[in-house]
Order: C-alpha cells, then sequence, then structure tokens
C-alpha cells in the first residue's frame, strides 16, 4: 500500500498546479487582459505588438494629416482672395479702358488697382502656424520680396524655396501642405503663340498682304519703366525683338 | 539449554523487530528513506529422534527499493533542473523587456520614428526638434536598460555557476565518503541500510545539478557517478569539477585539473546555467546589440550629410574612435572619397573639396588631409586635429567660414568651359538616385540665351546616357529652371553659350563614400553601437537646432528628416531582413515562445517525475498503519515468548527443587 509520502506529494502537486491556474486568471481578471506577456500566447502576442505599433503610428500620421488640411485650407481661401482681388482688378480696368475717364478717374483707378496689389502681395505672404503657406520649403521666410519707392510697391519678386515639403501622411505616402509660389501664382508655360483665322487668301496669282496688330507681353525682372538709370525694357533695340508669325493656308 | 536459546532468539527478534519498526516510522517523512522489512525465519538449535526444535532468527534486513524505479527518477532529474534553470532566467528576462506594457523599449522604438514624422511636418518648429531629441534620448535608455540588465543576469550566470560547482563538488565528496563507509560496512558483515539510502538521496540532489550517469556495483555496494562522460565518483574516490570562463566570453565546465572547459555540456542546473550564458542569453544579447548599431548607423548616415536650423558648422568634435588603421575598425570604413562644402560668408563663394581616404589610413592622417582644406579663393579655411582620440574640425575664422557635408549639387566648371561663356548656369534641387553619379551638361548649337533657335543642352548621367535636351534658345526664359534628373534642375542666366563646351554635376547619394565620418561622429545624432553604449550625442540634446533635418543650404527643408524616418521602413540583413521594429518584435515573441514551450515541458516532465515518486512510495514507502500492526504483532510476541521463558524457568526451578 503506498504510504503517506504518496499523499503528501500528490496533495502538494495538485495544490500547487491550481494554484498556478488561478493566479493566472485573477492576472487575467485584474489586468483585464487575456494576454499579459509574450509567453502567455506568443502567436497572438506577435500580431498584438503589431498592431499597436501600427495604432502608434497611425496617431502620428494623423498629426500630420491634420496639419495638411490645415495649412491647403488656408491656402486654399488666400487664393480665392487673390482671385477675387484680380477680378476686380480686371472690371476696374475694363471700365478705365472704355475711354470715358478723366484724368482723376483714372488716379482713382490707379489707386484701386494699387491696394489691390497691396492686398494680393500681403495674401500671398500670409503664413499659418508660424509657416508661410506659399513659401515651398523655406517656409520660415516671407517668400515674396517687395521693392518699394515713395512708399509705393516698384517690383515684386519670388524668394521663396523652389521645392514643396513631403510631410508623411500615411505608410509610403507624402504630400505637401506648402506650395512653392512660383508654381501658383507665375506662368511658365510657354509655347509658340499660334494666330488662327481665315486670311482670306485663296489660290491664284496675286499678291495679299496681311496686317496685324498684336499684344505681346513681356515678363521682366525690373518692372520700372521710367527711370532712366535702371531701364527695364531697352527703349532702343539695336536688333527688333524676334516676334515670329506663321500663317497658314488652308 | 537449548529451551533458553528458544526463547532469547524470540525475544531478541521482537526486540529487533520492534527497534525497525520504530525506525522506519521514525523516518516515514524522510525524503530517501526506504522502507526497510525484517527477514525472520526457523533456526535449529537441537534435534531428537522426532523433535526439531528451534527458535527464530533474523536473516536479513533488506531495503525495499525497486532499482528501476529509481534510476529512472533519477534519469529525470537534470532535464526537469536544466528546463527550470532556463525557465526563471528567461521568465525574468521577459519582465524586463516589458513587453506588452505600453512602456518599454517597443513603445520607445514607435515614439522615436513617429517623433521623426512629426518633426518632417515641421521641421522648424523647437517643439517638435525637442520632442524627436527627447523621445531618441528615451528610446537610447530603455536600449541601456535592457543592455544592463543582461549585463546583470550574465554576471549573475556566472557567480551561480561557481555556487552550483561548490554544492556539487560537496556532495561528490559526501558520496564518495558514503561509498568508502558502506563498503567498509558490508564488509564487516554490517548493515548498510541507513548509509545507502543517504548516499542515494544524495545522488539525487547531485543528478538535480549535473547531468549525472549512476552506475550500480552491486557487488560491494557502492555506486559509480559519470558526468558527461567524464567519471567522477569511483567507490571511495571522487574528482570535482571547476568553472571558469574561457577566452571567448563564453562559461565553461572542466574536471577539476583537466583544464579542459567544455562550454558544450548540458543537463542539470549547471547545465542550465552554461546554456543560458552561452546560448540564449547571449544570443539575446547579440540580437540587441544589432538592433541598436544598425539604427544608429542607418540613423546617423543620413544625418552626418545634412544641417539643422542652426545651419552649418564652424566647429564639430567627433566621437573615440580607435587609433589604428580605419580598415581595423569596428564599424565599416573603405577606402574612397569624402566631399566637404566650404562657404565663404564675405564673398558668397560656396566649394566642395575632395578628401581621399586609404584604407591604411589612420584618425591622424584624415586630420592632416582635411587640415587646411581652402576656399574657393584657395584661401585657407578649416583646421583639423585629433584631440583625445576625437576628430576635431574648425574653421579658421568664424565670421568668415562654415563647412558641412551637404549633398548640395552645384555645377563644376573645368577646362572644357570658356571664358567667353556669358551665360551662369545654376543647379538647385536635391539629387534623389540612389548612389553617385556625375553629370555631363553640354552645350549644343550655340548662342544667346532665350534668342537663339538652335541653342540646348544635352545632359548624360554617369554613363554617357543621354538623359536629356533641354531647350534653352528660343522659347526659354532667362532664369527659369528646367528639370533635369532624379530632382536636381538647372536654369541659366541671360548671356552667350559656346557650342560643345561642358560643365560637370555631381549627384551624391551620400556626401562620404566611406562611412568615416560618420563613424567618427561628425556631425551625427547617435554614438555608441551596442545596446549599453548607445546614446545621443549632447551637443544635439544641448541645441535641438543642430538636428539635422535639412538637405539644403537654407536649413528649412524637411528631406533629411524624412529619410531619417524611412529607416523604420526599410529591411536590414544584419537584422535577419527585418525592419527595426519588425526585429523587435521578433525577438520578443522569440522569448515568449521559449518560455512558453519549456513551461510546457517543464510541467511534463514534473508529472512523470510525480508518477515515478507515487510508485516509488508504494514500494518504498513507510505504511504507519502497517507498521503499526507489526507493532502490536511482535509486542504480543515478546510478552508470549517472555511467558515461555517465565516457565521454562519455572520448571528448572521445580526441578532443581528435587535434587
Amino acid at each position: 500500500m503506498s504510504g503517506w509520502g504518496a499523499i503528501y506529494n500528490n496533495t502538494l502537486f495538485g495544490l500547487q498546479e491550481q494554484t498556478r491556474i488561478l493566479a493566472r486568471l485573477q492576472e487575467q481578471i485584474s489586468t483585464g487582459a487575456r494576454i499579459n506577456r509574450a509567453s502567455d500566447n506568443p502567436a497572438d502576442a506577435s500580431r498584438i505588438l503589431r498592431l499597436r505599433s501600427q495604432s502608434y503610428n497611425l496617431d502620428h500620421y494623423i498629426d500630420n494629416l491634420d496639419d495638411v488640411v490645415l495649412t491647403m485650407n488656408h491656402g486654399y481661401n488666400l487664393m480665392s482672395e487673390v482671385q477675387d482681388a484680380v477680378v476686380s482688378v480686371k472690371t476696374v480696368l475694363t471700365q478705365a479702358a472704355s475711354g470715358s475717364y478723366s484724368a482723376e478717374n483714372r488716379v482713382t483707378i490707379a489707386t484701386t488697382v494699387d491696394s489691390a496689389l497691396e492686398q494680393v502681395v500681403s495674401l500671398a505672404n500670409a503664413a499659418i502656424l508660424g509657416r508661410h503657406v506659399f513659401a515651398g520649403s523655406n517656409s520660415s521666410a516671407l517668400p515674396y520680396e517687395v521693392t518699394r519707392e515713395d512708399g509705393k510697391i516698384v517690383s515684386v519678386r519670388y524668394v521663396g524655396g523652389d521645392q514643396d515639403m513631403p510631410v508623411p501622411v500615411a505608410p509610403g505616402v507624402m504630400y505637401s501642405g506648402q506650395l512653392v509660389g512660383d508654381d501658383v501664382f507665375r506662368s511658365d508655360g510657354r509655347e509658340a503663340p499660334e494666330f488662327l483665322g481665315s486670311t482670306g487668301v485663296a489660290g491664284g496669282t496675286g499678291t495679299s498682304s496681311i496686317t496685324g496688330d498684336v499684344w505681346l507681353s513681356m515678363a521682366h525682372t525690373l518692372t520700372k519703366h521710367d527711370d532712366a538709370a535702371n531701364p527695364g525694357i531697352a527703349p532702343e533695340q539695336t536688333a527688333p525683338p524676334a516676334i515670329r508669325f506663321s500663317a497658314r493656308t488652308r | 539449554m537449548g529451551n533458553f536459546d528458544i526463547g532469547l532468539s524470540g525475544i531478541t527478534v521482537a526486540q529487533r523487530a520492534i527497534d525497525l519498526i520504530g525506525t522506519n516510522v521514525a523516518n516515514a517523512g524522510t525524503e530517501g528513506y526506504h522502507r526497510q522489512s525484517l527477514q525472520i525465519s526457523p533456526r535449529e538449535f537441537g534435534t531428537s529422534v522426532s523433535l526439531v526444535a528451534g527458535g527464530v532468527g533474523v536473516t536479513g534486513i533488506p531495503r525495499n527499493i525497486d532499482f528501476m524505479i529509481e534510476a529512472e527518477y533519477t534519469r529525470q532529474q537534470p532535464q526537469l533542473a536544466q528546463i527550470s534553470q532556463e525557465l526563471g532566467a528567461l521568465q525574468t528576462l521577459e519582465s524586463a523587456m516589458g513587453t506588452l506594457s505600453s512602456t518599454g523599449l517597443t513603445a520607445s522604438l514607435a515614439d522615436f520614428f513617429g517623433s521623426l514624422r512629426d518633426l518632417a511636418g515641421q521641421p522648424n518648429s523647437l517643439p517638435m526638434q525637442e520632442q524627436a531629441a527627447w523621445s531618441a534620448q528615451a528610446m537610447t535608455s530603455q536600449f541601456h536598460h535592457l543592455g544592463q540588465f543582461i549585463l546583470g543576469l550574465e554576471d549573475h550566470l556566472v557567480h551561480e555557476a561557481a555556487t552550483t560547482v561548490q554544492q556539487a563538488n560537496d556532495l561528490i565528496d559526501m558520496i564518495a565518503a558514503f561509498n568508502g563507509q558502506i563498503r567498509e560496512t558490508l564488509r564487516r558483515g554490517g548493515n548498510a541500510n541507513l548509509l545507502m539510502d543517504r548516499r542515494d538521496q544524495a545522488v539525487n540532489d547531485l543528478s538535480e545539478l549535473i547531468d549525472t550517469d549512476v552506475k550500480r556495483m552491486d557487488a560491494d555496494g557502492m555506486v559509480n557517478v559519470a558526468a558527461w562522460g567524464s567519471p567522477l565518483i569511483t567507490g571511495s574516490n571522487s574528482i570535482g569539477l571547476e568553472a571558469a570562463t574561457v577566452a571567448d566570453g563564453n562559461l565553461g565546465i572542466s574536471v577539476l585539473g583537466a583544464n579542459h572547459y567544455h562550454t558544450d555540456w548540458r543537463g542539470g542546473k549547471l547545465g542550465g546555467i552554461l546554456a543560458l550564458k552561452n546560448d540564449i542569453v547571449s544570443g539575446i544579447k547579440t540580437k540587441l546589440d544589432a538592433l541598436a548599431g544598425q539604427i544608429a548607423s542607418s540613423i546617423n548616415a543620413h544625418h552626418f550629410q545634412g544641417i539643422g536650423q542652426a545651419g552649418s558648422f564652424t566647429d564639430l568634435t567627433g566621437v573615440v574612435s580607435p587609433a589604428t588603421a580605419v580598415n581595423e575598425w569596428d564599424a565599416d570604413v573603405t577606402a574612397g572619397n569624402f566631399y566637404v562644402r566650404i562657404t565663404n560668408l564675405e564673398t558668397g563663394k560656396v566649394v566642395r573639396r575632395t578628401v581621399a581616404v586609404a584604407s591604411s589610413d589612420t584618425l591622424s592622417d584624415i586630420a592632416d588631409k582635411i587640415d587646411g582644406l581652402t576656399d574657393a579663393d584657395s584661401t585657407a579655411a578649416l583646421t583639423a586635429s585629433v584631440a583625445s582620440n576625437k576628430l576635431h574640425i574648425q574653421v579658421n575664422d568664424t565670421a568668415k567660414f562654415r563647412y558641412d557635408f551637404l549633398p548640395t549639387p552645384m555645377p563644376e566648371f573645368g577646362a572644357l568651359w570658356s571664358g567667353g561663356n556669358t551665360s551662369t548656369p545654376a543647379i538647385t534641387g536635391t539629387y534623389s538616385g540612389a548612389s553617385n553619379q556625375e553629370y555631363t551638361v553640354t552645350v549644343v548649337g550655340g548662342g544667346e540665351v532665350g534668342i537663339d533657335a538652335a541653342l540646348a543642352v544635352e545632359v548624360r548621367n554617369g554613363a554617357s546616357e543621354l538623359v536629356t535636351t533641354l531647350n534653352v534658345g528660343n522659347g526659354y526664359a532667362a532664369g527659369d529652371v528646367l528639370t533635369m534628373d532624379n530632382g536636381m534642375s538647372v536654369a541659366f542666366s541671360a548671356g552667350a553659350l559656346a557650342a560643345g563646351d561642358s560643365f560637370t554635376v555631381q549627384g551624391y547619394a551620400t556626401t562620404d563614400e566611406t562611412g568615416l565620418l560618420a563613424a567618427a561622429g561628425m556631425n551625427t545624432l547617435f554614438s555608441g553601437d551596442t545596446a549599453l553604449t548607445l546614446a545621443v550625442r549632447q551637443d544635439i540634446l544641448d541645441d535641438t537646432k543642430r538636428f539635422a533635418t535639412s538637405l539644403n543650404t537654407t536649413g528649412s527643408d524637411n528631406l533629411n528628416v524624412l529619410r531619417m524616418q524611412d529607416v523604420s521602413e526599410t529591411s536590414y540583413a544584419a537584422l535577419g531582413n527585418a525592419t527595426p521594429e519588425d526585429a523587435f518584435r521578433s525577438l520578443v515573441t522569440q522569448v515568449g515562445q521559449d518560455i512558453s514551450m519549456r513551461e510546457a515541458r517543464a510541467l511534463s516532465l514534473e508529472t512523470v517525475s510525480q508518477q515515478l515518486l507515487n510508485q516509488r512510495d508504494r514500494i518504498s514507502g513507510v505504511d504507519v498503519n502497517q507498521e503499526t500492526a507489526m507493532l502490536l504483532v511482535f509486542q504480543q510476541q515478546f510478552q508470549a515468548v517472555a511467558k515461555f521463558m517465565t516457565t521454562q524457568s519455572k520448571m528448572m526451578d521445580i526441578i532443581i527443587e528435587l535434587l
């Protein structure tokens, strides 16, 4: 017959096993988590760690996303206001071109245009969260530099960054809230001008000549036209500027 | 007379039986005690023709022992002890890693890379810079904490090995002494049961400590014990063990005096300690150090070539570096070139100087090469020296010069650019290619920029392939920016360009082909390459505007910090082709799996041991009820035999009275 030793051993072993299970269950209850350490369930623990890490990352991405959205909204509002200012200038100039205005009226119109210019420049130099929206990556400095004479603007130059600032908003996705001012406000798409229309010329042996008037806008870094010391466009050219026309017969 | 002998024998046997019952009951709870039984049989004293008279005698006091169960139980001990030892240490390690809680290295790693992403959103914001620097520091202190813990664990294991070896040696000596005593006792014809029980218990204790191979010599009752193939106890001779750390840092066990240390012995608590120190814990330490080193070197490889909001440098000091040639450094430094950009603030001219590194150069040789580097007008601008094994580069005049390692592309004019070219090209952008390349820009057609129809430039890359042809003649406005390749753009000012002239533009993926600058600690974020030594450079903590977020000369963009945060998405061969966070995650999961597996194994071994113990108790255990019943029997026997002797004595008295 088995001795007391066996009774003792079995009882102790059984108690220890039950205590171990009980302790584990109580740990689960008190922490509220089924898995408290990787050894409880290594496969699940791996997934938990991965999900937690993803969650941390997403928090940061969301912060950046909120930032970018805020900056872009602000940029959109600014551009709307610039558009309004430009439209008002166009309206006023169209009126001035009608020829029915006196000299004082034209001075008033010039003042209107000037204040619209001031407004556009200040909109282009606007900042949100301490960053200038149209300055590209060079966000801490004013993107547009203004030269004044007698308090009036005589030239505006873009001195901001030439690259935007991509911000990580999702894994592998970059988006920029900062815009490059030059890309927004300056047109650099140049194409050879095409003149379309009927010349009225028909096949035959006669001669025909056509004249036309063309307005050519030239952008210069110097936009002052009345200063003899710093002429913008040269008043006299030894060689005429090359402006070519192509005439197509149909 | 025969009659008294009968009685005497009965009384003697009864007395001895009661003594034995007393011994059994007193030792009912003693570990390792085997129940002794009394073997009694009749003895002859005298014969007459028809009557055989005799008493009783003890023929033996055997131990109730089943050698097979004993041997099996002894065999199980080393495995169980090793697993318990390993389990204990691994569980402590798991707690130190702080795996699933919100603190710990997992969270620190995620925070560090997250703060880099935040910094990428606002590179010039002081709170973001500070957050990035502080979260880097939090990460390094977590590494440090873990590294420190592992170091402590290793020290503890070495100490525990010494203590365990001492315990084992004491047991070995004790067993050998018992062997000797048992042999003497048996030779004298005595009963060595109690001695054998004590010796066998000592053997079981020993098999918990080392992987024993026990052989019973039935001839003289002795037990020979060998461990790992080496005999330790032969009869009453014994030899002990000793533990020591061998050359490669591993822990080894040797037979005393043999001086031949084995690091791969397993089994028993000692085997568990060896397995922990040499394999398990050192494996974890290697992986952790690899992770720390990889993060430091990958981040530093980007950080050194950027600048922060503080701008280019006037004075930089590196980290303590070896005094040997660079090809013997732990860090991977190869021969090649690195490029230093020197700006003269007064003239506004920028030049890039090349420094060649040879495999046999030492840090002083490199310092000599940097010393005296000149600016664009050949005025000496830099002074470099080695002080306390650290490289130190400073400008000659802090009002005039600045230097950095920015990869800003600039046009380089050589003999192929004639002085008559009045148009100057300007390169903007940042090179985004994967490896350094030299671009050649050649003028075709010739003429005035913006005016002449045929004027264009051809851009060729490092392999002389034509990348693009850009029209700079009619239709181009001087100063317009045209895309070249890989993030770089070129613009030409108004003027003339001669046909056939060319200049080069270097696209730098990295301005250090050798890895020396990052290894020497020039403008690095981290110093150190193991979990214990990893730290954030103090000068960056002191001035967080030095956090190199930018790759442009203005210091306001975020390109460098974008590259740094990308480290978290890159897989590295040194980490088993995993990203840093994945590598740590798999380390943690590995430890968890090791523990889980060992817990299951330990439970099954314990159950088997338990069943063996139960079986043993069935045979060798003392059943107090049975002993008490036997006590009654022999007590009665004693009384009866005493009565018999009294009766015999009375009969003798009658006979004597008759005479």
